[in-house]
């Protein structure tokens, strides 16, 4: 399913906060749409600066981040019309879900987006009752969002995402905090998007589900250097350097 | 809202601090009371909750945005007491650690931001509402206004603080030592915005919040003072009596002090001392004199009358004081180094 | 279970998406992100440079604390311009003892809280505020007209206050800035406990100090992902909407995180002591710092008794 066509590259990119250490340092890699991409690293190695980088919240300090075809910097971010045409093409799922539900109902947290660009009413309703569908939470529309349970949450979280049909998917920590029986219901969902021809992003540090969901590894170490680029089977055999930068 | 130090004489700030340790000692005991131990993490968290809330941005027309207050939000979420509190530590940590409001005008913006908006906004609140269900018209409509008038208060408050200052506060031709914009000039500045858009857009979010709050988790609504259906306002007023006294105390004697001093601390020479108190206190008529005999008025007396020798006399004390404070720094500095 | 044919045909497609109507005004979430992130980036550099081995680092919190307060008193008393110009060089030279960065501290000091009173009290410059002796004359005096027969102009008693009003905020917000850049808001609250300040009180401003990084991540998170949601246009009543439900299901969060914090504090013993490793017990050097900045006082305030 990976096409040619070059979603992200980073040149020479470094991050770094004012007044701290780099948090990013000299990455250079390429994301293809169609990809699942994971990105691995122990705590505090970088990961959620990069997911930052990549979902238009954050520019970087030096080098250079294209996006979609277009140099992303920190002008550009600036421009709320850039800003928005960004954000449709990117769905960002975040760890906690609870950051991400504000509204007072199920139905009107998965309408938030939609509403926003110009579809029918009724071309509303029908995309929320398939997306709900697709997530068996039917059952939950009329329920306040912070009332559910965690895996609920997660799973309204997704559908709130889903529903804008961005072109890449990211999402930081995606098991954690999940009960196996949801965890294993979300790689079959990431699978089946992956499938549908999303391009996904997905950073973790859980090893057991990496190789099902996602082809390739992005592994950093604790120096906020990238030391693997390369299909995940193959990461995964390699034992040492897993342990070297404290994944295992 | 945040006064800045060197905007109000100190003789406004420390006696307003005075008064703020009173208030804090009381709402200690109080909150203490009902709450026993879990009060401590419960404020600390209030208090966070309080100092995030100031950081959101809410847009106004077009693309500028203000920031709430929220204390009367919080009053209304913990109970007056606990908003004390919680919205005095917040001010302090922002005090110190952001530089917004000064340090020694904490005592004036506590009394402002922590003391008179939350007590006035729940005592409006409660007036209001009276005994109506939680999260119905007339209880949001309360919201509404407490809020509103809330942060009204305080910024008449702050207002008042500041005119005064010209008023009182000038050197011997008229001066003015300290702010200098008197109340026809901070009044409408002040209430303008406040009366038109802050308090209005305080309203609307603290309404928003709370119903939130009404509709989902009413059991976290104000542990503190849980009294289901006999809220009603005259009861609240009695049983909140000292609470009451010690706001409009708090009111009454902040302009009190400062009429009642007439010139600047500094300058206070000893007869006034005895206008204000009625007596010399005997330490300090003994530093007076000492006082003298180290610093003879004015001029160093080995240089003589005129204008050369004074300019000379002046240059001369400038190079030994300033000569002296670098040695003392480098002297502390190099002690510090050797002597840990 | 989802099975593959539930996917809704327009998820397959990658839709172009329509025209792009008039922009939503995104400033202010923009703004709270910068304002959160800011919390954090600031308590980095305050803990970094608390851990320096500087001049004020190896000094008593308590020591430092009463020499900012008493400094700002008497910033805040003087009414001349030579004593808090003294003490703000006093600030600079031991911010540089400290090796504390000196364009950091006047850029984060002078150039936001002074400038903003500088810009409101310009109007004060004038004789129709505060009269004076002429420096500047905009408008000459004409007996004549009913109003400004004196002319406008910038008076020196203008001048100087609003002068006097502009070094003296700044003054103390260098000092302050440079105590907290030179110690841990801790230490500091450690200190003050040894001041004879109730003990709950301290630990309520260390706790809060705490759980305002955890409550503003929290925050952070849902301005960013508000700002992420944010794919067309909506108006300011949705955005307000936004702000007070956050607000609201923050402190519900924080009301559950009470309870947890306190019970976790139970099992762990808790009782209302501060327990700390560090010991902090004044030494020589801490009074031979009081009592040299006491007698740098006492040679400010003779100076300025003899100027």
């Amino acid at each position: 399913m990976i096409s040619n066509d070059i979603l992200f590259e980073l040149e020479h990119l470094e991050f770094s906060y004012p007044d701290s250490d780099k948090i990013l340092d000299n990455l250079n890699f390429t994301i293809y749409q169609g990809e699942a991409v994971s990105i691995l690293g122990a705590n505090g190695c970088g990961k959620s600066t990069l997911l930052k980088i990549l979902s238009g919240l954050l520019s970087p300090t030096i080098g250079s981040f294209r996006a979609f075809g277009e140099l992303v910097n920190a002008q550009m971010l600036q421009q709320d019309e850039f800003a928005i045409n960004y954000h449709r093409q990117i769905g960002f799922i975040f760890q906690d879900s609870d950051v991400q539900l504000f509204c007072n109902s199920v139905t009107e947290e998965l309408a938030f987006g939609l509403l926003q660009m110009d579809y029918t009413p009724d071309q509303i309703k029908l995309r929320i009752n398939e997306i709900a569908k697709l997530l068996s939470i039917e059952h939950l529309l009329n329920k306040t969002p912070y009332k559910l349970s965690g895996g609920e949450k997660k799973k309204v979280a997704i559908a709130a995402v889903l529903l804008l049909n961005p072109r890449v998917l990211i999402l930081d920590e995606p098991t954690n905090a999940l009960d196996p029986k949801t965890q294993h219901w979300l790689v079959g969902l990431l699978q089946q998007l992956h499938q549908a021809g999303k391009t996904l992003i997905i950073s973790t540090h859980n090893l057991n589900l990496l190789s099902e969901l996602s082809t390739r590894g992005i592994l950093f170490n604790e120096q906020h250097q990238i030391v693997a680029d390369a299909p995940i089977e193959q990461l995964l055999q390699q034992q040492d350097l897993l342990r070297q930068v404290n994944l295992i | 809202m945040h006064i800045p130090d060197g905007y109000l004489s100190p003789q406004t700030t420390v006696p307003a601090l005075i008064v703020m340790s009173a208030i804090w000692y009381l709402a200690f005991r109080k909150v203490k009371l009902v709450r026993n131990q879990q009060s401590i993490p419960t404020i600390a968290l209030c208090a966070a909750f309080s100092f995030v809330i100031m950081m959101f941005n809410i847009p106004i027309v077009g693309g500028s945005s203000a920031h709430a207050v929220g204390a009367v939000l919080v009053a209304i979420l913990v109970g007056p007491w606990a908003a004390i509190l919680a919205v005095s530590t917040t001010l302090i940590i922002q005090a110190f650690i952001f530089g917004d409001g000064g340090v020694l005008a904490i005592g004036v913006n506590c009394l402002n931001m922590a003391v008179l908006m939350p007590v006035c906004g729940y005592a409006i609140y409660k007036l209001i509402s009276g005994a109506s269900a939680l999260g119905s018209r007339r209880n949001l409509l309360a919201i509404f206004i407490a809020s509103y008038v809330g942060i009204n208060i305080a910024a008449l408050a702050t207002a008042v603080e500041m005119g005064v200052q010209p008023m009182l506060f000038t050197s011997a031709d008229g001066t003015p030592l300290y702010g200098f914009y008197p109340l026809r000039v901070t009044l409408p500045a002040m209430m303008f915005v406040h009366l038109l858009f802050a308090g209005i857009l305080e309203g609307i979010i603290c309404t928003l919040a709370l119903s939130y709050v009404v509709k989902f988790a009413p059991h976290l609504l104000n542990q503190i003072s849980k009294t289901p259906n006999d809220a009603v306002a005259s009861s609240w007023l009695s049983r909140n009596k000292t609470l009451i006294i010690t706001a409009v105390l708090a009111i009454c004697l902040t302009p009190l002090g400062l009429l009642a001093s007439g010139s600047a601390y500094g300058e206070w020479g000893l007869e006034e001392v005895q206008q204000l108190i009625g007596y010399i206190p005997r330490g300090m008529a003994k530093t007076a004199d000492l006082w003298h005999a180290i610093l003879p008025d004015y001029s160093l007396p080995t240089l003589g009358e005129g204008a050369i020798p004074q300019s000379a006399g002046y240059i001369l004390s400038a190079i030994i004081g300033v000569s002296l404070i670098t040695g003392l720094i480098f002297l502390t500095n190099r002690l510090s180094k050797t002597g840990k | 279970m989802c099975h593959k044919e539930f996917i809704p045909e327009w998820l397959l497609n990658n839709e172009r998406s329509s025209s792009y109507s008039a922009p939503q005004r995104l400033n202010f979430l923009r703004r709270s992100i910068n304002h959160l992130s800011k919390i954090f980036n600031d308590e980095i550099y305050f803990s970094r440079c608390a851990n320096l081995k500087g001049f004020l680092q190896a000094i008593d919190p308590r020591a430092k604390l009463l020499i900012t307060v008493v400094f700002i008193i008497i910033i805040n008393l003087s009414h001349q311009l030579t004593i808090p110009l003294t003490l703000l060089a006093i600030t600079l030279v031991y911010a540089h003892l400290s090796k504390v960065s000196l364009s950091k501290l006047i850029k984060r000091t002078w150039l936001i809280i002074p400038v903003f009173i500088l810009v409101c009290s310009i109007p004060a410059l004038f004789n129709t505020l505060i009269p004076g002796k002429p420096l500047l004359m905009l408008i000459a005096a004409s007996p004549n007209s009913n109003w400004l027969n004196h002319g406008l102009y910038i008076s020196d008693h203008g001048l100087h206050s609003v002068t006097m009003m502009v070094v003296r905020s700044g003054c103390s917000l260098s000092l302050v800035y440079l105590l907290l850049t030179t110690t841990h808001w801790n230490d500091l609250c450690k200190g003050l406990t040894l001041m004879k300040i109730p003990v709950s009180f301290i630990l309520i401003l260390t706790m809060t100090y705490r759980y305002i990084f955890l409550l503003a991540n929290c925050a952070l998170q849902m301005n960013e992902a508000r700002f992420l949601r944010t794919v067309g246009r909506l108006d300011h009543r949705e955005n307000r909407r936004f702000i007070g439900h956050s607000m609201a299901l923050l402190f519900i969060k924080s009301n559950y995180l009470a309870t947890e914090i306190f019970t976790a504090m139970r099992a762990r013993g808790f009782s209302h002591k501060i327990v700390s490793l560090k010991s902090l017990q004044l030494s020589k050097i801490d009074y031979i710092f009081m009592i040299n900045n006491g007698i740098i006082l006492l040679i400010l305030l003779a100076w300025s008794k003899v100027s």
